[in-house]
């Protein structure tokens, strides 16, 4: 389960952000909804432990992740919090293979080739398994986004606008795909947009 | 996936960059250690030859020439000493050894030196076939000769005049060769060894005098005239019917005046015996004695700056494929800012990205010390035959140093220094504000 309480972050002395509290049980999924600039991105870095809130807390699994810092957060975030970003990025020395199980790797985990198949299945990319990152298309490189943040099958899922720069067509195909992997693996999704053809597709929505 | 094999795989995704930091890292490493290699072998070859010879006699002239000519057979002769002065030391009893030595002539640029057998003693030479030289022509040939010109005993040659380029030949009498040595180390290898008789019968009749030893320049085109004048007069010339010329009788009717050595080498001569000789010679009007040990010296003093200009040379190599490995490394990262802020994100520590960026800088700089090793033992082994060729040396690639091991913690600490900033960049990374971009 995910829960914030009174949490601020202080861009400046003048700019300080306030985010409303809310938690989410387990498997549950939600939406994060608000204009540009209102913070969205810097929610979802309070909530993955990559910045320190000014004051209150983030729980994830029942840790607060406000108070853990140095190698006992990177791990517990490569554990247990996948995210799917804006524009994806991956190790562009890699293959689609050695960048998933570097994942799992990074995450303390063994590696497991066959859980990285069969994702990659689901996703409709296995073809793609041995293939260097920039011979795949934007659509294809989601997937495999997809396909990393759910590889370690995480507690909870944050996406960064993740359908922003597709069209309507791929917009419904990633988030079905998002929201089933999520259910199947029993993640908590919370999704960071400003994209309003989502809005009506889910019940939990918190505004900025 | 191990955090070496992504510093691997990111090293090979970059191959040009990759390669150039390497290869500048190789030839820096390598010019250091081929003049390790050189000294090493160099300083060796000139303690197992000069260290026996404890004074030379021979022609006035440069005492340094004196010495590499006869000790270690490197520069011309500086010009000839009469046999008889040989002959009147050999009465002196406080004097337990000699070695008398000619040079001048050669065959296929590998010299002919008249000597007598204490000189195959004096560098601890073996058979390896046949047996030592006896008697004029007789030919006692080192392992080098014998293979590079493959010769066997039973053979027979053409000596020619002169020492690098030959002159004229002497083909009036052929040597045989009647004995092959194991190879030594020593300049024994390069030689070919005869009596000193063999020199005289060579010359037996030409009118040249102790000038006949000086290669090049003006000697040399003194050479061609009295060639052609020799040439001129073969026809009628008595040469031609030497075949049954008995040697012994021919030996008998060469003027003592015209028997002549290059030098005398003692070795086992100290205290007063050695001040008296050195005396003796001194004062002789176209001799000189020479100590070879502070000539040696002298020669390394020489040789001292050159070597000191290689070393800042490697040196400054070395300093730049250090840049290179920086730069490299520098530009590789600032590529992959965002990855680096990714593999944060999915769960590694800012040590294990430290470590990735300093195993790249160390994986590379190991790299290039291997290169090293191939180019520089490769390089040594090229320069060695051509440093055969030139001197009475051999110089070979493959012999390893242990000093050699020491140049691989040089290059990792290369590596560790130059991928210290990114490292320590990409230990800063503020993945927040990256992945913002």
């Amino acid at each position: 389960m995910v829960k914030i309480n009174g949490l601020t972050y202080n861009y400046s002395s003048e700019v300080q952000l306030r985010f409303p509290d809310f938690s989410l049980s387990k498997g549950e999924q939600a939406l994060i909804l608000g204009q540009s600039g209102c913070g969205k991105t810097t929610l979802l870095h309070l909530l993955s432990g990559l910045l320190k809130p000014n004051s209150g807390e983030v729980d994830v699994e029942n840790e607060n992740i406000s108070k853990m810092s140095g190698a006992k957060l990177d791990s517990f975030r490569g554990a247990n919090i996948g995210i799917v970003f804006q524009t994806p990025h991956f190790i562009e020395a890699l293959t689609v293979k050695e960048n998933l199980t570097l994942t799992q790797t990074l995450a303390g985990k063994s590696k497991d080739v066959d859980k990285v198949k069969s994702l990659l299945a689901d996703l409709g990319v296995e073809s793609k398994l041995n293939s260097k990152l920039n011979t795949l298309s934007v659509g294809e490189k989601q997937r495999v986004s997809i396909a990393r943040a759910l590889v370690n099958s995480p507690a909870l899922i944050l996406a960064d606008e993740p359908t922003s720069a597709l069209d309507d067509k791929n917009c419904d195909a990633v988030l079905k795909l998002v929201r089933e992997q999520a259910k199947k693996h029993n993640s908590t999704l919370l999704i960071v947009t400003h994209d309003n053809r989502l809005k009506d597709q889910f019940d939990k929505r918190i505004e900025l | 996936m191990n955090i070496l094999i992504l510093s691997w795989k990111n090293i090979i995704s970059k191959p040009l960059p990759s390669l150039l930091s390497m290869l500048l890292l190789a030839v820096g490493l390598s010019t250091a250690i081929i003049l390790k290699l050189t000294e090493h072998q160099l300083t060796e070859n000139i303690n197992n030859t000069g260290k026996d010879v404890k004074l030379v006699i021979g022609a006035k002239g440069s005492r340094l020439q004196l010495v590499l000519s006869s000790v270690f057979q490197i520069d011309n002769p500086t010009g000839n000493i009469n046999y008889g002065f040989y002959t009147l030391l050999k009465r002196n009893r406080m004097i337990k050894e000699m070695i008398p030595v000619s040079m001048g002539d050669s065959y296929k640029r590998k010299r002919i030196v008249g000597t007598n057998h204490d000189y195959i003693r004096l560098f601890s030479g073996k058979l390896m076939d046949g047996v030592l030289f006896e008697k004029p022509l007789e030919a006692t040939i080192g392992s080098v000769v014998a293979s590079e010109l493959g010769l066997k005993v039973g053979d027979e040659f053409v000596g020619g005049h002169g020492m690098e380029e030959v002159l004229h030949s002497h083909d009036e009498y052929k040597y045989k060769v009647v004995g092959v040595l194991e190879r030594s180390g020593s300049v024994l290898d390069n030689l070919i060894l005869t009596p000193v008789q063999t020199v005289w019968i060579m010359h037996a009749g030409h009118d040249d005098d102790s000038a006949y030893t000086l290669g090049g320049g003006e000697e040399a085109a003194h050479e061609e005239v009295t060639e052609k004048e020799h040439d001129h007069d073969h026809h009628g010339h008595d040469h031609h019917e030497h075949a049954e010329v008995n040697l012994e009788e021919l030996l008998a009717n060469i003027d003592p005046k015209d028997r002549e050595i290059t030098a005398i080498l003692f070795p086992n001569l100290s205290g007063n015996a050695k001040i008296g000789v050195l005396n003796n010679a001194n004062n002789q009007p176209n001799m000189m004695a020479v100590d070879p040990a502070p000539e040696i010296a002298l020669l390394k003093n020489k040789l001292t700056p050159f070597v000191s200009i290689i070393i800042a040379i490697s040196w400054f190599i070395t300093i730049i494929a250090m840049f290179s490995v920086f730069i490299g490394l520098l530009n590789s990262l600032r590529g992959r800012k965002y990855e680096i802020a990714l593999m944060r994100v999915l769960g590694a520590s800012k040590a294990k990205v430290l470590v990735s960026i300093l195993f790249e800088g160390v994986i590379l700089s190991v790299l290039g010390y291997l290169l090293c090793l191939v180019l520089s033992h490769a390089g040594m082994e090229l320069i060695g035959n051509w440093m055969q060729n030139e001197y009475q040396y051999e110089f070979t690639g493959w012999i390893f140093l242990n000093s050699e091991l020491t140049y691989l913690l040089v290059a990792i600490a290369i590596g560790l220094v130059s991928a210290l900033i990114p490292a320590y960049k990409g230990y800063n990374t503020d993945i927040s504000e990256t992945l913002s971009k």
